[in-house]
């Protein structure tokens, strides 16, 4: 073999040699290799392994955490080997990423630190930061997450079902650097929603209206109520007691009375005739009769007024016990939570939309 | 006997005492071959009945004067008796025998009358047990009169309206009663009306 030949074999060699070692490295040792050849200013190497880091996936992607951090440093590479385009589109990319992301001033020179920033400037983005699960109860509390936007711009933040029916429009207008946006559970007409999934739509706007771009977020939303009491059953028949007492038999007071007046009458009639009584027996038998007629009307059915006050006292207790219980069921139909669940942030843009 | 026999009946809850006074407006009709006359007076006196169980033992007493209204009668004072005893088959029936004795006492001397009678009493209810009326007959089955004049014919009757409070134990009675009694073959007859108001108190 010739010096030549030997020579380029000792090349392929050592390529094969140092390419095996690169291909076991994590995402995260080339990136760090990426960053060390960004400092010794080897800006295309940087550039490769970054764009190479960058665009692997599935299981040795690299972490979410370290991809800004990756981009800016593609971005800054870019800048230095003169690729202003690329830059500035590797720098929209981060900007669309982590709206509220801001380069290392102590690492990347003002160039690159204002190249970023226009970046920023011209990509109209909001983030949205909520609480991964929140509670609240219908009426009192509110749901919430906060708007992190890239730059001023107009947007219109509404609330979405899964299908894409509207639900509720939260906001319309400006954003400046942070926005909160509330939720109190209900849709458009004041009615508590569904339990479900929703989305909340941000779209930002560009200033001559056309929607630039989307961020949404998934909520799935539970609507938690208490159970109501059951109905107060009203008491059993046989716990009433009768108001009325039975009736006598009135006709035999009656009879009896008027039989009774009429043997006082006859009494001298039949027992000493030819006599020449008095006439004080009317008065006994006006007497007789007299109680047998108010005997007539005292026997009818007449009021229990014991039994009448035990009834009372009954029907009062179950009157308590259904009111309460209706009270308690308006208080537990009002006590409605909302439970919330934020999922991922999606952003579309808007030319996909 | 009775002192000891009546607490422990009534401890025993199964006989009942009533005791009363009573007022009574008499009016005799006397006719007898010498004579008729009407005469009558208030008779104060008093009553008393003993149940046990349907046992019955009853005793009347009376007496006051009389005033002569018509006739030949003269004024005269009155005592009169009864005891009675019998059965009651039934609640409101009672049957009952007994003495029953009558003193006219003039200024010429007493005359008595003395009957041996046989009594049915019956109540009916006019409003529950509390207000009764009620009905008494006797017959006169034997006779001793001043005079030995023999019994013709003797009979008589009551009745009226006994009230009782359920929540005390008073009582009250209304009655009219008529007795006509016949002597001698027809020379002498005598009918006596009470009208008699009663009250007392009954021990169960």
């Amino acid at each position: 073999m010739s010096l030549t030949g030997r020579r380029v074999a000792v090349v392929v060699s050592l390529a094969v040699a140092c390419g095996r070692p690169l291909a076991a490295q994590s995402p995260e040792q080339t990136l760090s290799r990426a960053v060390v050849a960004y400092q010794n200013l080897e800006f295309d190497l940087a550039a490769g392994l970054l764009r190479r880091v960058l665009s692997v996936s599935g299981s040795d992607t690299l972490a979410t955490a370290s991809r800004p951090r990756a981009l800016a440093y593609l971005g800054a590479s870019e800048w230095f080997r003169g690729h202003r385009d690329s830059s500035a589109a590797v720098f929209r990319r981060l900007v669309l990423l982590d709206p509220r992301y801001q380069p290392d001033e102590l690492v990347f020179p003002p160039d690159v630190t204002n190249a970023f920033a226009q970046a920023r400037r011209d990509a109209k983005v909001v983030a949205v930061r909520a609480a991964p699960e929140l509670a609240f109860q219908l009426g009192e509390g509110r749901y919430s997450a906060w708007l992190l936007a890239s730059s001023s711009h107009e947007i219109a933040v509404t609330l979405v079902h899964e299908d894409g029916t509207l639900v509720r429009s939260l906001y319309r207008g400006p954003i400046g650097d942070s926005l909160e946006v509330v939720w109190d559970g209900n849709d458009s007409t004041g009615a508590v929603v569904r339990s479900g999934t929703y989305l909340v739509r941000v779209a930002s706007h560009a200033p001559d209206g056309h929607t630039l771009r989307v961020a949404q977020a998934r909520l799935d939303v539970a609507i938690v109520r208490r159970d109501t009491l059951p109905v107060t059953p009203v008491p059993p028949d046989s716990l009433v007691l009768p108001e009325m007492g039975p009736a006598r038999h009135p006709l035999g007071s009656l009879f009896a009375g008027l039989l009774g007046s009429v043997t006082v009458a006859a009494l001298p009639a039949a027992l000493a005739s030819g006599s020449h009584p008095t006439d004080a027996r009317f008065a006994v038998a006006g007497a007789v009769g007299l109680a047998g007629l108010v005997g007539f009307f005292t026997h009818q059915s007449r009021p229990l007024p014991q039994n009448v006050a035990a009834n009372r006292a009954l029907r009062d207790t179950w009157g308590h016990r259904a009111q309460a219980a209706a009270e308690e069921n308006a208080r537990r139909r009002k006590d409605v939570h909302v439970v919330v669940r934020t999922g991922r942030v999606v952003v579309i843009d808007g030319e996909s939309l | 006997m009775l002192g000891t026999l009546i607490p422990w009946c009534l401890a025993a809850q199964r006989a009942s005492l009533q005791l009363g006074a009573s007022v009574a407006n008499t009016h005799t009709e006397d006719a007898s071959t010498v004579g008729a006359g009407i005469a009558s007076g208030f008779t104060p006196g008093a009553e008393g009945v003993l149940s046990v169980w349907k046992l019955r033992l009853e005793a009347r007493y009376l007496e006051g004067h009389l005033q002569q209204d018509s006739g030949s009668i003269g004024a005269r004072d009155v005592v009169e008796g009864s005891v009675l005893a019998g059965v009651a088959p039934i609640r409101w029936i009672a049957i009952e025998t007994g003495i029953h004795a009558r003193s006219y006492v003039t200024s010429g001397g007493t005359e008595r009358w003395v009957f041996w009678e046989a009594h049915v009493r019956a109540e009916a209810p006019l409003d529950g047990p509390r207000v009764r009326a009620y009905a008494e007959l006797w017959r006169v089955l034997s006779s001793d009169v001043t005079g030995t004049q023999p019994l013709d014919r003797g009979q008589g009757g009551q009745a009226g309206i006994i009230l009782e409070s359920p929540r005390v134990p008073f009582w009250a009675r209304l009655g009219y009663g008529v007795e006509d009694v016949r002597l001698g073959g027809g020379a002498r007859r005598e009918t006596v009306e009470t009208m008699v108001l009663a009250v007392g108190a009954r021990v169960r």
